[in-house]
């Protein structure tokens, strides 16, 4: 399912390369849920204001991130957003980092999803 | 693969990652240290020195100092620049890890992470380092252990020991040498009657003055003895003027002598210098027993120059006709005749060293 908020296999590597501490597991993911709305906050102040690099380093570490826990269809937009930053201009940026802020509610509920069959298993 | 375990610093702006990736670390045995940009690292790599830390993993995209700054400064820098870095980097960035390893990055960890890619990359860069470690701690005990050597031995010797051909010539070998040999008339009178403190004090100005003549003139010192001081040359090193650079030792030697006289002549010492030397056969190497060994020259030659010293007036250099006819040409001598030296059977021919010609 190349298309789902979390790739699986990127998930279960994550979960393998912490040694497998599924309570650990948890943690990221509430640490990721802790810190992405204040990504995305950033992200929409420094487009208010015009702020290219702090657009860039929002986006930057949202990508980081979500690659980080498999969500990588979101680290993909994430990476757009990045790349269009670092060229100085914020134009016609907007609307991308919403679609960004949806498909992060669907990440987030399928988050929350691995996470409890993860414990389940 | 190895089983290496080392010290990580982790310089990532992301704390999610650098928590994932201490966590990863620690699941392989490692002790990690984190640091939030490069400026932190490099106050810590400052602070830590070299040995704190093994192996640096450095994110690139950071606030404040950024990865390639980060990086530029630790290879630059004398102290920490062998330390190996791994750059992290998400696949999208494969440039930016051509541009680190160019800079002298080690390697480089693609994101997201994955245990056997990281353990296999730390492994590989902690081996690196170890052998590096050994390397240098090899090489600053053989450095050690030459200028230790080199402070009881004389230079040619400590340079033998250490050399590639040096267990040969240390095993022994015959070779033509001059054999020096000096001592100071009333030395014993004079050793009888100072007290201990002076007695060390002028022994020790004396060795300071005549070691450094040693040198200047290429002379192997086979030791000091209280006041007697032997002197080779011609081995280990080869010196086709032998001859002539152990004369010119010998006159240098009593020029400082009198130099040095002046002095102890005011505070009532008195004392003569006197010299023997010879050219001839001798047996040279290592002699001695486990625990305690010398490089010696053993022969006839050593035992005649020291019996010229013995024979020499205060001021006299006497010189067998051997060493004679070698530097003939260059000093001003005359024949004292023939001597009868203790255990030689005939009757030796010696000759006194007046001097240089002036500018010589």
């Amino acid at each position: 399912m190349p298309d789902a908020p979390i790739d699986a296999a990127t998930f279960a590597e994550l979960l393998e390369t912490v040694g497998g501490d599924r309570d650990f597991l948890a943690e990221l993911v509430e640490t990721y849920r802790a810190d992405c709305p204040g990504l995305f906050a950033e992200l929409r102040t420094a487009m208010a204001s015009g702020d290219a690099a702090a657009a860039r380093r929002a986006a930057h570490t949202l990508k980081s991130t979500s690659a980080s826990l498999g969500a990588l269809g979101l680290a993909g937009q994430c990476r757009e957003i990045e790349a269009a930053a670092a060229t100085g201009t914020l134009v016609g940026l907007e609307a991308r980092v919403e679609r960004a802020a949806v498909t992060y509610g669907e990440v987030e509920t399928a988050l929350r999803a691995a996470v409890i069959a993860s414990e389940a298993s | 693969m190895s089983d290496e375990r080392g010290r990580v610093l982790v310089v990532d702006d992301t704390r999610l990652n650098r928590t994932i990736l201490a966590r990863a670390l620690e699941t392989q045995g490692h002790e990690v240290v984190e640091a939030e940009n490069g400026r932190v690292a490099m106050d810590l790599l400052q602070a830590e020195g070299a040995s704190g830390i093994d192996v640096i993993l450095l994110d690139l995209e950071m606030p404040e100092m950024d990865g390639y700054e980060t990086l530029r400064r630790i290879k630059a820098s004398q102290a920490i620049g062998h330390l190996p870095v791994i750059v992290i980097s998400a696949v999208d960035e494969l440039d930016s890890v051509v541009r680190c390893i160019e800079m002298g990055a080690a390697d480089y960890l693609p994101k997201p992470f994955n245990a056997a890619v990281l353990r296999a990359r730390l492994s590989t860069s902690l081996a690196a380092k170890r052998l590096r470690d050994l390397e240098r701690d090899y090489l600053r005990t053989i450095d050690r252990q030459r200028s230790e050597l080199a402070r009881f031995l004389s230079p040619q010797v400590a340079e033998l020991v250490s050399s590639v051909d040096g267990e040969a010539l240390l095993g022994g070998h015959r070779r033509i040498i001059t054999a020096v040999f000096s001592d100071l008339r009333g030395f014993t009178a004079f050793a009888e009657t100072a007290e201990p403190e002076e007695l060390l004090d002028m022994l020790r100005d004396y060795h300071a003055e005549m070691g450094a003549l040693v040198v200047e003139f290429g002379g192997t010192l086979e030791h000091f003895a209280g006041d007697g001081i032997l002197v080779f040359f011609n081995d280990p090193v080869p010196q086709p003027d032998h001859e002539v650079r152990a004369v010119r030792m010998a006159v240098a030697m009593r020029e400082r002598f009198e130099a040095m006289n002046v002095a102890w002549r005011r505070r009532g010492y008195d004392l003569g210098f006197g010299v023997g030397m010879a050219v001839g056969h001798a047996t040279l190497g290592r002699i001695g027993f486990d625990g305690r060994y010398d490089y010696a020259a053993i022969g006839t030659v050593v035992i005649m120059a020291s019996r010229l010293c013995s024979e020499a007036r205060p001021g006299q250099i006497l010189i067998n006709q051997r060493g004679y006819s070698a530097v003939e040409d260059v000093v001003y001598g005359e024949p004292i005749g023939e001597l009868a030296l203790k255990g030689f059977s005939r009757p030796v021919s010696a000759y006194n060293v007046v001097g240089l010609p002036p500018g010589s």
